[in-house]
């Protein structure tokens, strides 16, 4: 049995302390699929994050439950002189 | 040779014990600007958010959206403002509230009561209307109430037209606190001050006014003439009861709706009526409720008129001071000269020897006795004459054996030397007279009357205090200073007020007469980057310094050096007004002030960078003089021109606008008319408030205000940021309930939703949508909450709180589809708090923004009932409207309208008042930053564990795959050219992780390996710390060793230091590189990026402390965990 305490990532175990709830083993996931642990609903499963795309950053929406492609926006990064 | 002296560090305050560890109090906590404990539950993680309302709905997380401790309340909100304890503020130009017409307000013949505090700021016009309850209608039988120039109260009759009271003699105070009562007790009209009865008359009119009642203005022709100028609080109307027949105490605390109450209000933070009438208050120009109140001022003094009038107190052990240290003391305000009378006495009987250090005046002067025997004296002192109609410090002193008189902080008289305890006996404590039966009467006011018991509290001369007294360690008695004879002991003893001594803020020893019950904190500052920033006010009479004294001052965290042409920190002409200007020398930052185009320099006195420095700018009877820190640098008779009206700026020179200072500023105030320091003095250790005479008060809120009265408006030039760093520490550590929290959202898909439910439908009905952002930028549109999804798609839209151009706007559609209410007013301002609100009561909707109703219209349609989701930091469907930057206490209340008029904006984190249906706090961020100042991102695994712990139980764990904890870009991680120290608990795994493609980092303040940033990696087993292209370096496996070691950095000067468990590794880097890269992009801890370099271990106990190098040499690593406080 795993517990969670506000949306804590689940643990065997619990500290004794009031808030912990029961939570179900993590699926398993199909072939090509992820598990993670996603807070509300649990675990999810969900595609692997796509491919970078420059400019861009790929963020799950757990809402339309799909990977949305977000426009990045760094600051001006200065010349670097090289690590 | 001129003596060289830099000033800096100024310290905010000593040391205490915190109740959570009982460690010593961090002193340099202010400057701490990252605190992870690392405590908690296990597997807690910055990522599920909860709804603290009672529906405690489901919030689903989108993107990275994260939540953590920094809040418009980052120990900068304080306690909140308890109802009762506001005041409303009346400028004088068109401010008045009025109240529907209501038989509660026809008295008939009956009894009645009004009564309310008034603080008037002047009194130029013939009449200056407190409340009429007829609107002025000469036909409307009512009861009118004015304030004269002549310092009279006037209370006329409209059913006779004439006057019930026009007495002179009232003296209403400008400036401070007067409580005023008008009675009816059968035909017998009586008028009270400050609880004292002051004129009655016989009236037996029968009031029956048919028209409205008009508060702070009255309309004799058109609206809002006869203004109140000032402040207006807690005004009650009783019908049918007399209160007050006899003298009686004013209250201390807010009044109630007792019995009778037919009106109660101006003691909110909006304009309501408090009684079980609850009227509707209509609120006219721009009368703002004010945190402003009479209560809890310790600034009060006791009137004593030299017959009968004197205070008692029983005995008791608390006044037997055995042979131990002692201090008693008071300040005395004589109203004749040559009295001989009793200050502090303890007698039953003038032939008897006091049982208690006797002050005394004789035939005018000073007098200090003691009694060990209790049949002879012990020693004596004769000491000064105090001046007649002045205050003075007086003090009586045993320190040791030694006898010592004070008068006005100077030693006075010749100190004598007696062994023994002090004679004591049962007699009551008497102050005001000799004895108990009240010989030898004071006549004046005695103001913050002490007696402490085990402690002398002046050992040598010393400034008398400039502001009312506390109960320190060991006060037997503490009283005089409040609006009744109470004691503010811990004794809280009983006082008896003998004959009609009362007690008045008319007149005390201080200059604070404004007051703020529980005040708001305000520790704040601003940033200003050297290019642009600054901040104007409008050029105003109560700008210009005058001819007379006058106080300038503010703290200064000065991160580049002023230029040599001269850079502002607080200027308003230099050739009509003043100016502080700074000017780098060549050898140092030197402060140049001018007043009327004269200067006074520091001259080779300079401040430092990278450290908090007080600065005053203090004309005193014609002298001025330049404090740093509380330290005189600079004084002169010549700047003895006329400051006249000018604009202000803060941060920049007034005649040249391009000359802008880099640095943090705080808590800038103008006091005209007051030299609020008279000598040396300790730098304040709390933000200022508003004292009398203050013209400005800013820098110091979490958003772009005047906390003066004046509340002129203060213009954000530039890209100037509130910050939550400054001078001084917070009294209590974080708390969920007192600072709260925030969502961190980066503006590019980051949002919450909550799924659709009827808690969000809201019809026709009344509601309430508020919460508080910290917005990065408002370029393009800018969510708050949102049940919207695009305008024109059937069936997505029903209401929308955004900000569009800058605008404040909330949008509703009656179809689903079409914008039907859209009302817009206020421009938000970014890098700054703003609290936005919108409500909906019967069919009016209003918009207000940081509490000012910025737009208004009427609609009585019902709201689309569509499915669409809550959002939070979106739209609910597309791509648009991302919020970037801090949402903060995000509220829904369906069914009431929370604002009807102008508001204080919350001042302490919202909770789930009645009809909540979701409540947003942001406090439930497993991994907080105990200072409040940032919101971090919990990336991949990386949680709390309790598998490892330094201190607590738990610490930061990182599993060395895809685990990082990142902060958003944060001014207060830049630590730019100061000193500073980095430093954790180090449990490393594996040898800290994998070396692959990029080199695991225990933490990089800036993106990694670019200029101004600093970073600690694991390169093949050599360990870095590196300032981009400098580094020190040394064995990793010294630090990553599987088990606990404290890791330190720090920079002194240009000595950069690493520490392993207090001993020093690698060689000392020489470097003074401007570390502000964190300003402009993410830091990070446990990674290089978050996939990249990923560290595997536990952190604990993690802090960075900005200004202040906390090793310069090795050290015993902490034993403990570090304060909270």
């Amino acid at each position: 049995m795993l517990y969670s305490k506000n949306g804590s990532i689940p643990k065997p175990e619990t500290d004794d302390t009031p808030g912990w709830v029961a939570v179900g083993d993590p699926p398993t996931p199909a072939e090509g699929l992820e598990v993670v642990w996603w807070d509300p609903p649990g675990w999810i499963v969900r595609p692997p994050q796509p491919e970078p795309v420059e400019g861009f950053v790929w963020k799950w929406s757990q809402t339309d439950r799909r990977w949305v492609d977000c426009e990045l926006n760094p600051p001006t990064p200065e010349p670097i002189s090289g690590e | 040779m001129p003596q060289l002296c830099t000033f800096g560090a100024s310290s905010a305050r000593g040391f205490g014990l915190t109740e959570e560890t009982g460690l010593t109090n961090d002193e340099q906590f202010n400057l701490t600007t990252l605190l992870l404990p690392g405590n908690g539950t296990n597997g807690a993680q910055n990522n599920t958010f909860l709804d603290s309302s009672t529906n405690n709905l489901t919030v689903t997380r989108n993107g990275n959206t994260t939540q953590g401790t920094f809040s418009p309340f980052s120990f900068g909100g304080g306690t909140a403002q308890a109802n009762g304890y506001y005041s409303g503020y009346f400028d004088g130009t068109g401010d008045y509230l009025t109240v529907p017409s209501n038989a509660a307000f026809q008295f008939g013949t009956g009894n009645l009561t009004i009564e309310t505090w008034l603080y008037p700021t002047s009194l130029p016009n013939p009449f200056q209307t407190i409340i009429v309850t007829n609107n002025n209608d000469t036909s409307s039988s009512g009861i009118g109430i004015w304030a004269k120039p002549t310092r009279e109260i006037q209370v006329y009759d409209f059913n006779t037209l004439s006057s019930i009271f026009d007495t002179s003699g009232f003296n209403l105070p400008l400036n401070a606190w007067t409580h005023i009562a008008v009675t009816r007790s059968g035909s017998t009209f009586r008028l009270f001050k400050n609880g004292q009865l002051f004129a009655s008359t016989t009236n037996a009119s029968n009031f029956v006014p048919t028209s409205s009642t008009w508060i702070g203005g009255d309309s004799v022709v058109g609206s809002g003439n006869q203004p109140f100028f000032g402040y207006i609080s807690n005004l009650r109307i009783l019908k049918g009861t007399a209160l007050y027949t006899a003298n009686f105490t004013v209250p201390t605390s807010p009044l109630t709706n007792i019995t009778n109450t037919s009106l109660l209000t101006c003691q909110s933070s909006q304009f309501i009526d408090n009684s079980t009438n609850a009227f509707a208050i209509t609120p006219v120009g721009n009368s703002q409720p004010t945190v402003v109140n009479p209560f809890g001022m310790t600034d009060w003094s006791g009137y004593f008129d030299g017959t009968g009038d004197y205070l008692t107190v029983a005995n008791n052990a608390a006044f037997d001071l055995g042979s131990g240290n002692a201090t008693i003391e008071a300040w005395i305000y004589p109203t004749s000269s040559g009295q001989t009378c009793g200050i502090f006495d303890k007698r039953s009987s003038g032939a008897n020897y006091s049982q208690f250090p006797q002050i005394a005046l004789v035939s005018g002067a000073f007098v200090a006795y003691v009694s060990y025997s209790g049949s002879s004296w012990a020693g004596t002192i004769n000491g000064a004459t105090p001046v007649a109609n002045a205050w003075t410090h007086v003090a009586f002193v045993r320190s040791g054996n030694t006898w010592t008189l004070y008068v006005n902080g100077a030693v006075s008289g010749t100190p004598f030397t007696a062994s023994g305890s002090v004679y004591t006996s049962t007699d009551s404590l008497v102050i005001g007279a000799s004895t108990t039966t009240g010989t030898n009467a004071f006549a004046g006011q005695i103001s913050n009357a002490r007696v402490v018991k085990g402690t002398a509290v002046y050992t040598s001369a010393f400034t008398p205090p400039t502001a009312p007294l506390t109960a320190i360690s060991g006060t037997s008695l503490l009283t005089c200073q409040s609006s009744t004879f109470i004691d503010n002991s811990p004794n809280a003893f009983t006082i008896t007020v003998n004959g009609n001594a009362y007690t008045g803020t008319l007149n005390n020893p201080f200059n604070s007469t404004i007051n703020y019950t529980t005040p708001p904190l305000q520790a704040w500052s601003n940033y200003f980057d050297g290019t642009g920033d600054y901040l104007s006010v409008a050029s105003n009479a109560a700008l210009g310094v005058g001819s007379g004294d006058f106080t300038v001052e503010c703290w200064i965290y000065l991160t580049q050096n002023f230029d040599a042409t001269g850079q502002g920190v607080v200027t308003a002409s230099y050739n009509t007004n003043f100016a502080a200007i700074g000017t780098n020398s060549g050898a140092g930052n030197r402060i140049d002030f001018y007043v009327a185009n004269v200067i006074l320099t520091s001259g080779t006195n300079y401040i430092s960078l990278n450290t908090w420095t007080h600065l005053a700018f203090v004309r005193l009877a014609g002298t001025t003089r330049i404090y740093f820190n509380g330290v005189q640098v600079a004084s002169s008779g010549s700047l003895t021109g006329t400051g006249a009206a000018a604009a202000l700026y803060v941060g920049t020179l007034s005649h040249d606008l391009n000359q802008e200072m880099t640095g943090y500023i705080s808590n800038v105030r103008l006091v005209k008319g007051t030299a609020v320091y008279t000598a040396a003095f300790t730098p304040p250790t709390a933000p200022l408030t508003a004292i009398t005479n203050t013209s400005l008060l800013t820098c110091q809120s979490n958003r772009f205000v005047d906390n003066s009265i004046n509340q002129f408006a203060i213009t954000r030039n530039g890209d100037t940021s509130v910050q939550p760093f400054s001078p001084f520490n917070p009294d209590a550590a974080y708390s969920t309930t007192s600072v709260g929290g925030s969502g961190y959202f980066d503006g590019s898909g980051d949002y919450l939703t909550v799924a659709d439910n009827t808690a969000f439908e809201f019809g026709s009905g009344d509601f309430t949508i508020e919460g508080w952002f910290y917005a990065l930028s408002v370029a393009s549109d800018t969510t708050i909450v949102s049940k919207w999804t695009a305008t024109g798609t059937a069936n997505s839209n029903s209401w929308l709180l955004f900000v569009t151009s800058g605008v404040a706007t909330f949008l509703t559609s009656t179809n689903g589809s079409a914008v039907d209410v859209n009302i817009s007013g206020g421009t938000v301002t970014v890098n700054s708090w703003n609290h936005i609100a919108v409500s909906r009561s019967g069919n009016t909707y209003s918009l207000y923004l940081n509490g000012t109703r910025t737009a208004t219209t009427t609609n009585s349609n019902s709201l689309a009932d569509v499915a669409t989701v809550v959002a939070i930091g979106r739209y609910s469907g597309g791509t648009f409207g991302y919020m970037n930057g801090y949402i903060s206490n995000a509220r829904i209340v369906k069914g009431t309208a929370v604002y009807t008029s102008a508001f204080t904006p919350p001042t302490a984190p919202l909770t789930a008042v009645t009809n909540t249906q979701l409540l947003l706090n942001y406090t439930n961020a497993g991994i907080p930053d105990a200072t409040a100042k940032n919101v971090l991102e919990t990336v991949g695994n990386a949680q709390i564990s309790t598998a490892q712990s330094k201190f607590g139980g738990s610490s930061m764990a990182f599993d060395g795959s895809g685990d990082a904890l990142i902060l958003p870009a944060s001014q207060n991680l830049a630590l730019e050219t100061g000193n500073f120290t980095i430093e954790m608990w180090v449990y490393g795994a594996n040898n800290g992780g994998t070396v692959g493609g990029s080199y695991p980092r225990l933490f990089s303040l800036g993106t990694v390996q670019t200029t101004g940033s600093i970073e600690s990696y694991n390169a093949a087993g050599t360990l870095y710390v590196e300032i981009f292209g400098s580094s020190i370096t040394f064995t990793a496996s010294t630090l990553l060793n599987s088990s606990w070691n404290h890791f330190a950095i720090s920079r002194s000067g240009s000595s950069v230091k690493a520490f392993v468990n207090g001993t020093q590794v690698g060689s000392t880097l020489t470097n003074s590189t401007n570390l502000n890269r964190a300003a402009s992009s993410t830091s990070i801890i446990g990674a290089s990026t978050a996939s990249t370099g990923n560290f595997n271990g536990y952190i604990d106990d993690l802090r960075i402390t900005k200004g202040y190098a906390r090793y310069t040499a090795n050290f015993t690593p902490p034993t403990s965990a570090f304060p909270l406080l």
